[in-house]
């Protein structure tokens, strides 16, 4: 059977190049790489050189962390949720305080109007909620419906 | 190779024992899937002195992500890129401390003990020009053929189209190689 005999320029036979280590090639894609490194030496130097890198970079064993690992992680995870409860606590502690001041606030201001009204000479609106009786026609003039 | 992700089955009750708070459970997390977080930030990074701590913080933020963990990716999936995102922060944070510790990190791989004086001195050249390549292609190099994901696994860790994950490796191996021969003749 007669050889069929590809034509090929240096970039696209080089992406086939890469391609062949991760992509599948099709049969006819195959066949002209292979020629095209039969043919040039420049390009077969190219192939091996990435398939030695790649030969190395795939021995990674001794990547791996120290053996205490798990532990150490662990024992973070705990000093994480330890800081996250004592957070919790504290805003729960501010929350409760807050709720304190407004009930107290309240209570004082409600305490003060009543002081107020016991010893004003004339109950009006200014007196009690320190505002102008115009204030208060103004606004119950106002044409709202 | 890493060791693999746990069957679908086994993942889901895992994670629910995990959800609640069952410490075995999160150390079989760890223990199954440290040596391939430990690969994604070492290649990343290098084998400097921070790497662990950024492990440790990969499995951290796993931990707190657990109520929200829907499952819809594998665990180790999840865990890669987690380790992908820190390890690029710690890029940049080096990079703004203009501290250029990969060059010093150099120095600390312990490569494989069974190899050749020259298998080593190789490794060792090539783990640093992997430093030297830019994050978006050294996180495909260190996916594909430090971690040993496949081309799919590395698009969906990614989220990338498988396309671009192709000829991004075909990139950073061309620049790889590049950069392996000034280094190779620096060294000459």
């Amino acid at each position: 059977m007669k050889m069929k005999i590809f034509k090929f320029d240096k970039n696209s036979i080089r992406r086939l190049l890469y391609r062949s280590f991760d992509g599948e090639l099709n049969p006819e894609e195959k066949t002209r790489l292979e020629q095209a490194l039969e043919e040039s030496k420049e390009l077969k130097e190219e192939y091996n050189a990435i398939k030695e890198i790649r030969e190395t970079l795939v021995q990674a064993d001794d990547l791996q962390f120290s053996p205490a690992f798990p532990d150490k992680v662990l024992a973070r995870w705990a000093g994480r949720q330890q800081m996250a409860a004592y957070s919790n606590l504290f805003s729960e502690y501010l929350a409760r305080l807050f709720l304190k001041v407004v009930y107290l606030g309240g209570a004082a201001i409600v305490l003060l109007l009543i002081i107020n009204i016991l010893i004003g000479d004339v109950l009006s609106s200014e007196e009690i909620l320190f505002t102008s009786d115009s204030v208060y026609e103004t606004i119950l003039h106002l044409p709202l419906f | 190779m890493a060791k693999r992700a746990f069957g679908s089955e086994q993942e889901r009750e895992l994670l629910s024992r995990a959800r609640q708070g069952d410490q075995q459970a999160l150390r079989e997390i760890v223990e199954h899937n440290s040596q391939q977080v430990a690969r994604t930030v070492m290649g990343m990074l290098g084998n400097s002195p921070e790497v662990e701590d950024i492990g440790q913080e990969v499995f951290i933020q796993f931990f707190k992500s657990l109520p929200n963990f829907r499952g819809e990716a594998k665990i180790s999936t999840y865990l890669t890129r987690i380790a992908l995102n820190l390890a690029i922060n710690e890029i940049r944070r080096r990079r703004k401390e203009r501290q250029n510790q990969e060059v010093a990190a150099e120095e600390n791989w312990i490569i494989s003990p069974g190899a050749t004086e020259k298998e080593r001195d190789f490794q060792r050249l090539v783990r640093q020009a992997l430093l030297k390549l830019a994050p978006s292609f050294r996180q495909v190099v260190v996916l594909r053929l430090v971690n040993g994901y496949s081309t799919q696994e590395v698009a969906e860790i990614l989220r990338l189209p498988q396309g671009t994950v192709l000829s991004r490796l075909a990139r950073a191996q061309q620049k790889l190689r590049e950069i392996l021969l000034s280094m190779m003749g620096e060294k000459s």
